[in-house]
């Protein structure tokens, strides 16, 4: 990320963002509470009214031994085993679960519908996480790269037109968002029995590695999947991740031309400067 | 090539937890079930008949409502009265923080349509905003922590120790500060508020600060999943904002440290590909200069043999030159200088290439050209040319 300096003002950068980061928060809190209080309040309510309708029906229990039952499965389910369904489940730790897993870490998407419970889980995953993190970053970064080469090398080859040079961006940005953003949801949606407008929902969370982990693939105990279904999705979740990395170089190259173009005036600072506030841009945007 | 294999090494090790999961997973499975039928023989087997007999189907369809609750984020096991609701403005304002951080808990998501595509162009705008805010603090830091390197080294320059120890150090003494003031106090206090165990705060903290957000712990929300659900914890006003300022520096931090693990690994690649580009470069001089001398030896003996072509061109216009004089004087050959010239007149054929070869020197033809149009036949100046050129040895 280039820093300027405007020619007569000098603008504090920093405490700029951080008024309209704060600004930006407060916005979206608004709104978020604004759209989904209702809605909980409603499911509360209606909770409310089953548990009252359960007990009604089967008064071989009362308040309490409900509650108690209430506690079990909380138990169960802040373990990561998924109480509704048998003990014949699939496990939450074969291998392509794991791989998932691992990926989810590296990625840091984390989920948390699965996190380790163990003690030596947790110490191993903070270390393998530390290292893992960067290892990934360079490997995306790396990806962008190698992407943009051949994107470029291929442009070359063609006239130097710039109208058919749009077009060829155009038409890869295209591709891509169908292979990368439209099908794997079809995908989901069909396999999982979920509506589009959801699949598409867990495909931007987890791209963006933001990872609530409300929706995850590979998770209903109802269901039968083929033994590499996360792998698949895992290796889907990598690529997505490094064409999302080319989108943003070559995005921030041409945002950099643009203002080159337009502002002629403005100083960068030197390269070191640019280069370590980019890795640290991309290690926060984690493309 | 390198990247995606440590990428594939990355995907085996972490099957690794595997080992030490399973265990736990598949005891956990008959445990809830031993409880289960337990808590069904305790409250309904005992019970007169005219109660409703929870057979194990309903349980599980039960299981499913409470699922689906537990995951719209009702927590089943509180009554009306003393709930906290999750989108209250401070808890709205932490999950703002966490969409944009991409953090994402998890613990708190949207669930209606609205909500949801909100969420997303939410995110979609501000995960690039916080990037940017990131990278200012960064900068900040480095700055201040710059300065204070500086200092420390005026310090220790007198000391008289190199540079390279300087820096190390410095790396050092950064990575032990960050870690004293943005992980192990944090620690310390979420233990002492939140009650966890003391490897359960630095898992938390370091699960937020690298951005994954497992969300089985969080900070601030202890009051709504949990076993003793009826008590929620009395949180100070600003615990979530201060909670919320520490993430932001704790990840400018953490993107600093881990963009110099990056740095390293950088270092190390570069370092191996001197090292290859240092033998190629050695390879490619060995080659080079075996061609060089191989084309060397060649020149020196086309030179040297072009030499020698000089050489008796020179000392064939000598002849002639002499010839030319001695034109009138009476050839005589005497038997020997006959038989001399019959055996030198075996060599005929060196003379033709000689002759040949020596043809590309203009000066030198057209002196020879004269004197065999002089009236001279080849072959009787070639014989006398030979007799002369004994004589003269």
């Amino acid at each position: 990320m280039a820093w300027f300096h405007l020619a007569r003002v000098k603008v504090n950068w920093t405490a700029l963002l951080i008024l309209a980061h704060f600004t930006y928060l407060l916005i979206g809190a608004i709104i978020f509470q604004i759209l989904e209080r209702e809605a909980e309040s409603n499911n509360r309510n209606h909770f409310q009214l089953e548990k009252l309708h359960f007990l009604a029906n089967y008064t071989c229990l009362d308040g309490p031994a409900l509650e108690k039952f209430v506690q079990v499965i909380l138990y169960a389910w802040e373990k990561g085993v998924n109480p509704s369904g048998n003990s014949t489940n699939p496990s939450n730790w074969d291998f392509s679960s794991s791989f998932f897993f691992a990926g989810t870490v590296v990625t840091t998407i984390g989920y948390g519908n699965l996190s380790p419970s163990t003690v030596s889980g947790q110490v191993f995953c903070v270390f393998y996480a530390l290292c893992g993190i960067p290892l990934n970053l360079a490997f995306l970064k790396q990806m962008g790269k190698c992407l943009t080469i051949h994107l470029g090398r291929l442009e070359t080859g063609m006239v130097a037109v710039k109208a058919v040079e749009a077009l060829a961006v155009s038409l890869f940005f295209i591709t891509g968002s169908l292979l990368f953003l439209v099908i794997p949801p079809l995908l989901f949606s069909y396999v999982e029995s979920w509506t589009f407008g959801e699949a598409f929902y867990f495909a931007f969370i987890t791209l963006s590695t933001i990872g609530f982990g409300d929706y995850v693939v590979g998770t209903d105990p109802g269901k039968e999947y083929i033994s590499l279904y996360r792998c698949l999705a895992g290796i889907w979740i990598i690529f997505a991740l490094a064409w999302l990395a080319l989108i943003l170089n070559m995005g921030v190259r041409i945002m950099e031309n643009l203002v080159i173009l337009t502002h002629p005036g403005f100083k960068k600072h030197k390269e070191e400067d640019e280069e370590v506030s980019s890795s640290k841009l991309e290690v926060t945007s984690k493309i | 090539m390198l990247l995606i294999f440590s990428l594939l090494l990355i995907g085996f090790v972490g099957c690794l937890p595997r080992l030490s999961f399973i265990p736990q997973d598949s005891f956990r499975a008959p445990l809830i079930l031993h409880s289960f039928s337990e808590f069904l023989n305790l409250y309904c087997v005992k019970l007169p008949t005219r109660a409703t007999v929870l057979t194990f189907q309903l349980l599980s369809f039960r299981l499913q409502q409470l699922v689906s609750a537990v995951r719209a984020g009702v927590n089943p096991s509180s009554n009306l009265s003393n709930q906290t609701s999750l989108w209250d403005l401070s808890s709205s304002f932490f999950f703002a923080g966490t969409v944009i951080t991409t953090i994402g808990f998890g613990n708190i998501s949207p669930h209606t349509e609205g909500g949801r595509i909100f969420c997303i162009l939410y995110a979609l705008l501000g995960i690039p905003l916080f990037g940017f805010l990131l990278a200012g603090v960064g900068d900040q830091l480095g700055t201040i922590f710059g300065k204070g390197i500086a200092k420390v080294e005026k310090m220790i320059v007198k000391w008289k120790v190199s540079q390279t120890k300087i820096r190390v150090i410095s790396t050092l003494l950064f990575i032990l500060f960050g870690c004293l003031i943005f992980v192990a106090l944090p620690a310390v206090i979420f233990k002492h508020i939140e009650g966890w165990s003391t490897l359960e705060s630095i898992y938390f903290v370091v699960i937020t600060l690298t951005t994954i957000g497992f969300g089985d712990f969080v900070a601030g929300e202890k009051g709504h999943l949990t076993e003793g659900g009826s008590e929620n914890l009395e949180y100070l006003d600003y615990y979530k904002p201060v909670v919320w300022f520490w993430i932001l520096v704790g990840l400018a931090y953490f993107a600093a440290v881990l963009s110099m693990i990056g740095d390293w690994f950088r270092v190390i690649s570069k370092k191996t590909k001197e090292e290859v580009g240092e033998f190629r470069a050695h390879a490619a001089e060995w080659t080079a200069n075996v061609s060089a001398e191989f084309k060397e030896t060649r020149r020196r003996l086309s030179v040297d043999i072009y030499d020698r072509f000089q050489r008796a061109a020179s000392i064939k216009r000598k002849l002639s030159s002499e010839l030319g004089i001695n034109a009138t004087m009476n050839q005589e050959m005497t038997p020997g200088k006959r038989t001399l010239s019959a055996n030198l007149g075996e060599d005929k054929e060196t003379y033709p290439s000689l002759t040949l070869s020596l043809s590309p020197v203009p000066g030198a033809l057209t002196r020879n050209g004269s004197l065999y149009l002089n009236g001279l036949s080849p072959d009787y100046a070639d014989r006398q040319e030979i007799a002369i050129i004994e004589n003269l040895k």
